[in-house]
């Protein structure tokens, strides 16, 4: 029995979410500070850029972890799990969205991307790049997108993401190769304009 | 996180990667070119991934909080009296104050003084017992040398008179029970003496030594100063001394008459 009280900002994620599920609320608040705003990014970037269907995902995650904590497995890594959870999260509405409007993976063709294209280049290089990558991106299909945000925007290894994902390591690479090629190349124009800028 | 080709691509410029990693690159860019290109993209893919991260809105967080309570109500929002920060220091205080007090109270406490007395009693005993044995020995040496320079002196004294007896007249006839009557008391007052000597050595417990002669006598009471080993021994010693007297009395009278003479400038 620990007699002085170690600070919860000192646990790891797999020792907050065993805390969790006995009760303990400030677990809870710890692990919801750390992973809140990236789970509300990545939600952000995955469900076009809608601020409120983000804060729904983010809810209704976090939600689950309350309701089910057992749902996660202790020997896993926290941060893989959750990324996969939210990555069928996002699976799941994208199967919606298709339902709904009959269109690929329920991203309309022109959402969100028009009116931020109209003003592209009133903004600075890096907004104009910004928005360009953003919207080259979405059209990327799902399972090249999702390798890729992990690696590049969330961070993870390619090992974590082959293991959220349950794919090996050398498809994962190879989806992040044809991701990162095919991005580099729709958007090679910026580089150039940017290289003559300078130069 | 374990570093990858993409951290390469960011890190390394084209002539710096190994062969290793060119190989590896080989998928999606073959020359020098292509690698910048790929170069300047991930750069600003890493701006955009490093900008400020929108954060969602606290009435989301407060909706949790209410799905929180909601699952596990208010029971586990009470911790464990002694987790509490007030206890915790409450509980260190006492904690010091009591081991301050302890240290305080065995660094005073002297020594019982009891325990220094027996040491030094049982020390004193055992010196005492030392010196009294010591006292025995050095009493007893001396007493046999006072016997034996009290039996050469008788034994030079009787030659003397020996050869005085076969050189002088004879004595006057009343001479001798004169001497008698004269040495008797003398005698017997020596006797006298020593038995009183002896008594009083009984009385203090202090041992002497009585002596026909009296610098044997004088050293004897300069030297001994041991208590009596017991009364019998007292008793003997004043037997011996008391026959050693007789023996002179029953000297003829020109013997006597010269040792009385002896003893008178002798004492």
């Amino acid at each position: 029995m620990r007699l002085f009280k170690t600070s919860y900002e000192q646990y790891t994620d797999e020792s907050l979410m065993k805390k969790l599920a006995s009760g303990e609320k400030q677990a809870f608040d710890v692990l919801y500070d750390r992973y809140a705003s990236a789970l509300f990014n990545y939600f952000y970037r995955m469900l076009w850029k809608d601020k409120e269907k983000a804060e729904d995902f983010v809810h209704d995650f976090f939600s689950k972890i309350i309701q089910k904590p057992t749902s996660f497995d202790t020997s896993r890594s926290f941060k893989t799990w959750m990324y996969s959870v939210a990555n069928n999260m996002c699976k799941n509405e994208y199967k919606r969205q298709a339902v709904r409007a009959g269109t690929k993976n329920g991203l309309e063709d022109s959402y969100g991307i028009a009116s931020e294209s109209e003003n592209a280049f009133s903004q600075t290089h890096f907004s104009i790049f910004k928005n360009e990558f953003e919207k080259k991106l979405n059209l990327l299909d799902e399972k090249h997108r999702e390798a890729f945000i992990f690696r590049h925007i969330e961070g993870l290894s390619i090992k974590e993401i082959a293991d959220l994902l349950k794919i090996s390591e050398g498809t994962i690479k190879s989806r992040i190769f044809y991701a990162t090629k095919h991005l580099a190349e729709e958007l090679s124009h910026y580089q150039q304009e940017k290289t003559k800028h300078h130069g | 996180m374990a570093k990858d080709i993409f951290d390469s691509i960011l890190e390394k410029d084209y002539h710096q990667l190994s062969q290793k990693e060119l190989t590896e690159l080989k998928e999606i860019c073959q020359s020098e070119n292509e690698f910048n290109v790929l170069k300047a993209f991930g750069k600003d893919v890493k701006s955009i991934a490093n900008a400020p991260k929108l954060t969602p809105s606290v009435a989301t967080k407060e909706r949790l909080d209410e799905v929180f309570a909601t699952a596990y109500g208010s029971t586990k929002k009470g911790v464990v009296f002694y987790r509490k920060g007030w206890f915790q220091l409450a509980a260190s205080i006492v904690l010091i104050i009591g081991i301050g007090l302890v240290y305080l109270y065995t660094n005073n406490t002297p020594i019982t003084p009891q325990l220094a007395q027996n040491t030094i009693t049982e020390n004193n005993v055992d010196q005492s017992n030392e010196e009294k044995s010591d006292n025995q020995k050095n009493i007893s040496s001396e007493m046999e040398k006072d016997e034996l320079a009290l039996e050469k002196q008788s034994a030079a004294v009787i030659n003397e008179k020996v050869i005085q007896k076969n050189t002088t007249v004879a004595p006057i006839p009343n001479q001798k029970e004169t001497s008698f009557t004269v040495i008797k008391p003398v005698l017997a007052e020596k006797k006298t003496e020593v038995v009183s000597e002896d008594s009083e050595i009984a009385k203090t417990g202090n041992t002497s030594t009585n002596s026909l002669n009296k610098q044997a006598q004088e050293k004897i009471f300069q030297s001994y100063s041991a208590p009596a080993t017991s009364a019998m021994d007292i008793q003997v010693e004043s037997s011996k001394r008391t026959s050693k007297t007789s023996a002179l009395t029953s000297m003829n009278s020109s013997s006597q008459n010269s040792v009385f003479n002896f003893l008178v400038v002798k004492y």
